[in-house]
């Protein structure tokens, strides 16, 4: 079993994450865990950082919720790494991302779900990467 | 201002815009008119102001795309979670 410690803060769930494209790696210590969001999503800093940028033909995604509309880009990363355990090829949101609460990323359902993680609030773990 | 008038007047630059005129209709979000806030050099750029923008106003519909960008007929989809918080 993988887990890393989960860390509360404003009583939000937070998780540190690992992402690589090519060869360059990012390491992100605040990523927000979010099961009412069906997609994970991150910065464009964060992709610049990665070498990913975005093309004037990328189509744009309105998100439409109670806040009103977010508009958002897809990108696939090489990996993703929640401690031990490795997404490959994954396809995340990239956005403005600025909600405040110091929130490098959020990581919804899409890979919540692909990894089979397991959100401990006993111990404080997010374990990824069973079976079943 | 047309979407077709900001790609003549601001050709190959990325932009912030802000929408003046929508609707939803059938899944999709169609823009008939936007205002320029601004132009950028860098996608990078765009995006930043784009985050500024919305935490500032976030009752208004702002969009950060390049004019070599097509229709503005986008594919709605339904967003939840903390990012939908009021």
């Amino acid at each position: 079993m993988e887990s890393v410690n989960l860390t509360l803060r404003d009583g939000l769930p937070f998780v540190p994450l690992r992402l690589e494209h090519g060869d360059r790696a990012v390491e992100l210590s605040s990523v927000l865990i979010d099961t009412g969001s069906s997609a994970s999503i991150f910065s464009v800093e964060t992709l610049a950082e990665l070498q990913l940028t975005l093309s004037p033909n990328d189509p744009l995604i309105p998100m439409r919720g109670v806040g009103g509309v977010e508009y958002v880009v897809q990108k696939a990363i090489d990996r993703l790494h929640v401690g031990e355990a490795i997404l490959d090829r994954c396809t995340v949101q990239v956005g403005g991302l600025d909600y405040g609460y110091g929130i490098e990323g959020i990581l919804g359902m899409d890979v919540l779900v692909r990894l089979r993680c397991i959100i401990d609030l006993r111990s404080l773990t997010l374990s990824a990467g069973h079976d079943g | 201002m047309r979407w077709e008038e900001v790609k003549e007047r601001f050709p190959h630059q990325w932009l912030l815009i802000e929408v003046t005129e929508a609707r939803s209709e059938g899944g999709e979000r169609i823009v008939d008119a936007v205002s320029v806030v601004d132009t950028f050099p860098t996608s990078t750029d765009a995006w930043r102001a784009y985050a500024i923008a919305r935490r500032q106003a976030p009752d208004r519909e702002f969009i950060p795309l390049h004019t070599d960008y097509g229709e503005l007929r986008f594919e709605e989809r339904p967003g939840i979670g903390f990012r939908w918080r009021a």
